[in-house]
């Protein structure tokens, strides 16, 4: 059974002390009595101790009950609902405002531009004020992530239409199936008296709002007999709306230009959207800031009548040395919808990558070219000249510590069959907190059991054979390789590149077994290199789409007995590209949108998020924001002692902007697998109220039960105060009959 | 103090009271002997006026006490005897127990009472049992007959002697004019000595709320009746004892220091009437059983109707019994 104003049951239950302290506090307050007949009263008091006592606690227990079930009454609240002066009567109401991005759009009222929400809100205080004193009214908002604003549902009605009035346009999505769903929760959790319910959704249904794509939960059909679900007509003005779609940089990782000074330059492309109408021919005006960004010319862009979407590039040059985050926030002229016109991203920026080399350090003579392991073999790769933008340092397999890997970028395993179990769960913390794992098979062995710890600690989808293959003739690269991120500023040389190289000895991995991203691959079409993510182990929606790290295999170890890559002109740029582009992936893929909680794998020094607008959100633990972002923009990563440790950006979702109408039909069409929607009339939202039904028989039942109370009470008060007229006397019948007529009676008048 | 005491006497006695008594005489029921001719009979026949009873004539029997128009019809000899009118020893026992100070009721002008109920704007049952004793002395006296007075607790406390003279009533509302004491009331103490001094049959009016036990009740009227006195039993209890009509729960405090008890008088007022009934059921029986009067006066109403109907049947009785 659920209450709706909590604090009424509370007070009736404290209520039941009042009986009891008064009971307690007229002990005390009377003047004694001075009495002769003393003996009369003691002897009346043995022999009706008990019952006496026994019709006192029955008398307070009564007394304590009326007042204990009239708390719980009005609690509910039941007067009015039980008709007595109100022509209410436990309805419920669960209103649903879409809050959403879409709702802030502006539309035109009375030659006034008024966001749809205020529209909404509006009608919606129009319902509450119509409904009676008796009814319960929840309230419900929609923008992700949905929630109960006010549930479970309550009577006072100014508490309602003043939570109606502060709810504002969220810079998040509407989240329609999770409002859905916690009005289904609402539902359930009301008693089974409360048979008449109706559920209010106020919407547009723009694009943004409501995904027609992806059909609505049923999670109302259930309830559908005794709810009647009414939805806001979808609105029919067009709204143009312009956003930031996207800001992608060319680079991920910023390193210092050679030959600038300290410089360092970007190219980012901006990516813009147009939606609503009329798409006609139009300009605007992108700029970029950042605070360690010198200035930007912006660019004026030229929209073609129809166009929908356009790009534009900005070459960027930052001033800022030894910083390693750059934010950058590109910024459009108002229109209809303000959250989307700006588009925030953190590029990360280095001196030098730090790579760990895990190889088993060789002592004494270097060897001969023909004996240079793949560790050497690497480490010439990614440090040919002192300009090299690496800074590689060797580790031991068997010694590899946490410790080691504090500020590393990325680590390339050489010698994967000598690290330890503890080094294993050291570098799969270090991909989950967003590093870049390079895995190479060790040349000296021909069975690679290793294979299985990587599978298991990983969790990458993947199937390395055990065995090496050794093709008789040595196998090529594919000429025409797969388009990737990671070797996407190779891709023009990329055949001229690979067509040299020959692999003689190949640790494969099982392609039918292997769900992996093809990076490069043999001419048989066997991979020669993948990449992957490791699988999370909590299936956390929030962050499903935030990379940790990335993985990659070469199935051959580069040193020349297993193949010619070393010598060959792809074994420079090809590490290179691997560890710049890995890194600079990884670090841009961060996206975090408005309305999430996302685990945000910052490392266990930030402690919290500081929001553009002041808000706080702590982090846990596990690295997962306490609570949505509720704003985009620039949030600090704040440590224990709020210093600053960094940003990430914070961005609204690109769909949410869509402020395109939908037909009624295809929304009514939509709408109408969660449950029998109805369309309201936005001018008289209260219509559909007038033909609810009214009344509760649980209501009446416990008015029932307090007049029962009371009754009884008052019956039981009568009795035990022996207030009645006694018999006129016994004295004429009784043992003395001389006694009459002039003698004074006893007990009465 | 002659000043101060016919103001009191006038306030005992008032003329509603005296009006409402005047028809009646105090008579025995037991023939008692006087030592003044009264209106009362005596057992010592011959001289008095009224006739008793023939008896035969033996020897030195007075010849002017035949009855010749026996002797004349039936050729006997008997003897005329004749009842002679007595003087009546009237000895009101005034309680003047702790209990005796309890009133519910404010003073009423003319209804006389003690300095203490005065002070307090209290009528009292003391208060009460004193107009009723001296409304009986005065009555008495206007018959002819002797008074004494007792005012006891647990022990003898005032006592006025007997006698039959002018000032006697003054004697007696004098001893009337003091208040009650802290003591509870002893009447089988109290009976034995008053007995111990009264040589006499007398009649003793009881006035009390014969709040005592019943056993001390039966051996006082037990001795009294050894004695062959005649006792009337006025037991004095205030309306609220009665009929107990208190409605709000308060701490009761014994005036006989029988300690504080915190009741709800609704949720014990018939508890406390059974208990009360029993008690005074009890005392009636007892008074029956002896074959003395027994009366219950409430002292929210006046003295006078009570004693008045106490006196008319007293005197029914007497009546019947001589017809008999």
């Amino acid at each position: 059974m659920s209450v709706v104003t909590i604090g009424l049951l509370v007070a009736g239950a404290a209520s039941v002390s009042v009986p009891i302290l008064i009971h307690l506090l007229s002990r005390h307050r009377r003047r004694p009595i001075e009495w002769a007949a003393m003996r009369f009263l003691f002897e009346a008091l043995r022999k009706y101790r008990w019952r006496v006592r026994m019709e006192q606690l029955l008398l307070l227990a009564v007394r304590c009950l009326i007042l204990l079930v009239l708390g719980a009454a009005l609690a509910r609240p039941i007067l009015n609902a039980a008709g007595v002066g109100s022509t209410g009567g436990l309805r419920v109401v669960l209103l649903i405002i879409d809050n959403g991005m879409t709702s802030a759009a502006r539309v035109e009222v009375a030659g006034e531009l008024t966001p749809e929400l205020t529209e909404s809100i509006a009608q919606a205080v129009e319902l509450v004020g119509s409904l009676g004193r008796g009814d319960l009214v929840g309230l419900v908002t929609a923008a992700r992530p949905a929630r109960g604003l006010l549930v479970p549902p309550s009577a006072d009605r100014s508490a309602v239409i003043d939570l109606l009035e502060s709810i504002e346009p969220a810079e998040s999505p509407t989240d329609l199936p999770g409002a859905l769903g916690v009005v289904q929760s609402v539902l359930k959790d009301l008693p089974p008296d409360r048979v008449n319910t109706l559920v209010y959704l106020f919407s547009g249904f723009r694009r943004g709002a409501a995904s027609l794509e992806v059909p609505l939960p049923g999670v109302l059909v259930d309830l559908a007999e005794r709810t009647t679900l009414l939805a806001s007509p979808a609105a029919q003005h067009p709204i143009l709306n312009i956003q930031v779609a996207g800001l992608t940089p060319l680079r991920g990782l910023i390193l210092p230009q050679r030959g600038r000074g300290q410089a360092s330059s970007a190219q980012i492309t901006v990516s813009l959207a147009r939606f609503g109408a009329p798409l006609d021919r139009g300009v605007t005006r992108v700029r970029l800031v950042g605070a360690d960004l010198g200035h930007v010319e912006p660019k004026v862009i030229q929209w073609e009548p129809g166009q929908q979407e356009t790009t534009v590039d900005f070459l960027l040059s930052f001033s800022g040395r030894g910083k390693k985050a750059l934010p950058v926030t590109a910024v459009i002229e108002e229109d209809a919808l303000t959250a989307d016109n700006q588009r925030h991203i953190v590029l990360a920026a280095r001196e030098k990558v730090r790579v760990l080399l895990v190889d088993r350090r060789s002592f004494g003579a270097e060897p001969g070219i023909e004996q240079l392991g793949a560790g050497a073999w690497i480490h010439r790769a990614l440090v040919p000249t002192d300009q090299s933008p690496m800074d590689v340092i060797e580790v031991d397999p068997a010694a590899l510590e946490p410790l080691d890997l504090r500020g590393a970028d990325g680590v390339i395993l050489v010698r994967p069959d000598l690290l330890a179990q503890d080094g294993w769960l050291v570098l799969r913390k270090f991909v989950d907190g967003g590093g870049l794992l390079l895995v190479v098979p060790p040349g000296q062995s021909n069975i690679h059991q290793w294979t299985d710890r990587l599978n298991e600690t990983f969790a990458l989808p993947w199937h390395i054979e055990l065995e090496v293959v050794e093709p008789a003739e040595g196998l090529a690269l594919a000429p025409k390789q797969p388009a990737s991120e990671l070797l996407r500023f190779l891709s023009g040389e990329l055949e001229g590149l690979t067509r040299p190289v020959l692999a003689y000895r190949v640790l494969p991995v099982d392609g039918k077994r292997t769900q992996a991203q093809r990076i490069l691959n043999f001419a048989d079409g066997s991979a020669l290199l993948i990449a992957g993510s490791p699988r999370q182990i909590d299936a956390d929606p929030d962050t499903a789409g935030v990379p940790r790290g990335l993985v990659l295999y070469l199935a051959v170890s580069p040193e020349l007995s297993w193949s010619n890559l070393p010598a060959k002109p792809l074994m420079v740029p090809l590490f290179h590209e691997l560890l710049r582009q890995g890194i600079g992936m990884i670090r841009t893929s961060r996206l975090y949108t408005v309305g999430h909680q996302p685990r945000l794998g910052l490392g266990p020094a930030a402690a919290s998020l500081l929001g553009p607008d002041g808000r706080r959100v702590q982090i846990d633990a596990t690295g997962r924001a306490r609570e949505p972002l509720g704003r985009a923009g620039l949030w600090r990563v704040l440590d224990q002692a709020d210093q600053t440790l960094g940003a990430v950006a914070v961005n609204v979702e690109p769909d949410a902007g869509r402020t395109d109408p939908q037909p009624q039909a295809a929304v009514t069409q939509w709408l109408g697998t969660s449950g029998p929607w109805e369309v309201f009339d936005p001018a008289d939202p209260a219509s559909a109220l007038k033909t609810a039904q009214t009344g509760s028989p649980l209501a009446g039942l416990l008015l029932l039960v307090v007049a029962a109370l009371v009754a009884l009470e008052t019956a039981l008060a009568r009795f035990s105060s022996h207030a009645t007229r006694p018999a006129r006397q016994r004295f004429a019948t009784g043992v003395v009959p001389p006694v009459t007529g002039g003698a004074a009676p006893i007990g009465g008048g | 103090m002659a000043e101060a005491t016919y103001v009191r006497a006038q306030e005992y006695l008032a003329p509603e009271t005296l009006v409402q008594l005047a028809p009646f005489e105090l008579r025995a029921k037991m023939i008692v002997e006087g030592v003044m001719s009264g209106m009362h009979r005596s057992p010592y026949q011959g001289m008095a006026v009224e006739f008793a009873e023939h008896r035969q004539y033996v020897p030195g029997d007075d010849l002017k006490h035949l009855d010749w128009k026996v002797y004349g019809r039936t050729d006997k000899l008997y003897i005329k005897q004749y009842q002679q009118e007595t003087t009546l020893d009237v000895i009101p026992l005034v309680d003047a127990s702790a209990s005796m100070s309890y009133g519910s009721l404010e003073v009423k002008s003319g209804w006389g009472g003690t300095p203490a109920s005065r002070r307090r704007n209290i009528w009292t049952k003391f208060d009460h049992a004193t107009a009723v004793a001296a409304a009986i002395a005065y009555l008495s006296l206007h018959n002819q007959d002797r008074v004494g007075l007792a005012v006891f607790a647990d022990e003898l406390g005032t006592v006025v002697s007997r006698s039959g003279a002018r000032a006697q009533w003054r004697r007696v509302v004098n001893a009337l004019s003091g208040e009650p004491v802290k003591a509870k009331t002893n009447l089988a103490k109290i009976s034995d000595q008053v007995i111990s001094k009264i040589g006499n049959r007398a009649l003793f009016v009881i006035i009390s709320d014969l709040f005592d036990d019943l056993e001390s009740i039966r051996q006082s009227l037990a001795r009294f009746r050894h004695r062959r006195h005649d006792v009337i039993l006025l037991q004095t209890l205030d309306r609220q004892e009665l009929r107990f009509t208190f409605s709000q729960p308060a701490p009761f405090l014994g005036l006989e220091g029988e300690g504080r008890l915190r009741i709800d008088p609704r949720m014990l007022r018939q508890g406390y009437l059974e208990a009360l009934r029993r008690h005074t059921d009890e005392v009636a029986r007892l008074a029956l059983e002896f074959g003395f009067d027994y009366h219950r006066l409430d002292t929210h109403e006046s003295v006078a109707p009570a004693l008045t109907y106490l006196l008319a049947r007293r005197n029914a009785q007497i009546k019947r019994s001589k017809a008999g």
